[in-house]
């Protein structure tokens, strides 16, 4: 699974969640999900997902959020690749 | 497959914004009645006057803001939103008018046309935000404050009818004395405060670009907060564990603020440390009075925490919250000429109305009747502040949207 990275810590709302979005439209189920760092939990982008046909995992490891965002069908190829 | 990538699922800004345009009027209202009338301490004309900012200031912007962050942070929309933004917004101006005026010039017949207003408005607005929030599949920190926000706004509003409906048909019995300081702890430090909490989680990280508050505070604070007003029926004293959660809160908050790495200086930041100096100042003399019993510390306190506390932050918030959303509205329609969040509203103008509420605030403490008139033109510098936004907005909605212009001829 092809893993892309966007880190959106330091960017003024509603930059962080624009670029999420736009990401994700670079996902391809099967092949590729997306990883977002940020400063909080992207409430906006989570609540989305469900119509989007997405899911997402996410993690707090000091300060920032790690939230994967990836098709519901390649949940458990994903926390594979991600060790969860 | 992917289905969806519209940013249209916010509400109207119409929706929210009525109420946020709204709200100062009522503090004009309530500034005018102490400049030009003044009153009696130990009337009922206080709670006329209290209700005048509680309600008309404080709850009309929560409401708005409910209304604005539900569909964002929950994902569920209201049923037609600005029909349902209407109904609520005029049931609550009729029943805050009513119940403002019924208490302050001692018209107890307007209270039961109150009651009947305020159930309806506040009623179907608490029920409905509470179903929707209880729907929400990934409940944050933010729902879970907002679900016991409204819990304690539904507690207040059948505590307050009682209360109102006492007055209104003359019948004040014996539990008038043990609903009125329940009915407002669960108004005050659990409709009002638990909000901000909520709230504040997501509008600090992300307008001040903050690391995020400590999960611990995320995942408790709310619970023990509403653990200890409940504990606070029973037992008196649980009350300080609900301001030291509080001041706990506000503490974190500034923490927050200070350690953000934009170190500009900036007017919102200035309302959001007087609110919390308040919060602290008014957390301590309340905890005093608990064991003294006085009423000149009863007076500063309420003072402090209504005025100060709640709403210094609100105006802080109000200038993040209402040109971040213009600015949403307008650029998701194609727009991108339209000036930044920052000169929607001229700093200096801020500086403005800053002053006039930090002098609204110190002479309510000193001289309310003088106090009156700092109150009015701080609100009217609020109204104005937020009516530019406004007008910005406004012109870029009657243009035809740039997007308009790639559709294909039908």
């Amino acid at each position: 699974m092809k893993e892309f990275v966007i880190d959106t810590r330091e960017f003024d709302p509603p930059a962080p969640m624009q670029m999420a979005i736009s990401e994700l439209q670079n996902i391809i189920p099967g092949e590729s999900f997306l990883h977002q760092i940020h400063r909080m939990e992207p409430t906006g982008v989570i609540n989305r997902l469900s119509s989007m046909g997405m899911d997402f995992y996410m993690k707090r490891e000091g300060d920032d959020y790690h939230i994967y965002y990836f098709y519901k069908e390649d949940r458990d190829k994903v926390l594979k690749e991600i060790d969860v | 497959m992917f289905k969806g990538l519209s940013l249209d699922q916010a509400p109207p800004y119409e929706a929210p914004l009525r109420f946020f345009l709204t709200a100062p009027f009522f503090a004009i209202l309530g500034g005018a009645l102490l400049f030009f009338v003044g009153y009696d301490v130990s009337s009922p004309q206080v709670l006329g006057l209290l209700h005048l900012f509680t309600l008309g200031f404080i709850t009309l912007v929560m409401m708005g803001a409910m209304q604005q962050m539900l569909p964002v942070l929950v994902g569920v929309t209201f049923p037609n939103a600005l029909f349902f933004a209407k109904i609520i917004h005029v049931s609550v101006i009729v029943g805050t008018l009513l119940f403002g005026f019924g208490l302050f010039f001692e018209q107890f017949s307007f209270l039961a046309a109150a009651l009947v207003f305020l159930l309806f408005g506040v009623g179907i607005f608490s029920f409905i935000t509470l179903y929707k929030l209880l729907k929400a599949s990934h409940k944050s920190a933010t729902v879970w404050a907002m679900i016991l926000s409204v819990v304690s706004l539904i507690i207040a509003l059948f505590l307050g009818s009682h209360l109102l409906a006492s007055l209104g048909f003359g019948k004040v019995g014996e539990s008038f004395s043990f609903v009125l300081p329940s009915h407002g702890i669960f108004a005050f430090f659990g409709w009002v405060g638990l909000l901000i909490v909520g709230v504040s989680y997501q509008v600090i990280p992300m307008f001040y670009v903050t690391k995020d508050f400590d999960e611990n505070i995320k995942k408790y604070l709310s619970f023990f907060i509403f653990g200890s007003l409940v504990l606070s029926l029973f037992f008196k004293y649980a009350i300080i564990l609900t301001v030291l959660g509080y001041i706990y809160f506000g503490l974190e908050s500034l923490k927050l603020l200070e350690s953000r790495k934009r170190k500009i200086k900036e007017i919102t930041i200035d309302f959001w440390e007087m609110s919390v100096y308040s919060l602290v100042l008014a957390g301590a003399l309340f905890v005093g009075d608990m064991f003294i019993g006085n009423e000149v510390l009863e007076r500063i306190y309420s003072v402090l925490f209504v005025y100060g506390f709640v709403i210094s932050l609100i105006c802080g918030m109000l200038y993040k919250i209402v040109p971040f959303l213009a600015w949403f509205h307008i650029s998701s329609r194609g727009f991108f000429d339209m000036p930044t969040m920052k000169e929607m509203i001229d700093e200096r103008d801020l500086k403005i109305q800053f002053k006039f509420h930090t002098v609204s605030v110190l002479s309510l403490l000193i001289l309310p009747k003088i106090a009156g008139i700092f109150i009015i033109a701080s609100n009217i510098y609020l109204f104005l502040n937020l009516y530019k936004v406004l007008k910005i907005y406004t012109e870029y909605k009657a243009k035809p949207s740039p997007f308009d212009s790639f559709k294909k001829p039908a």
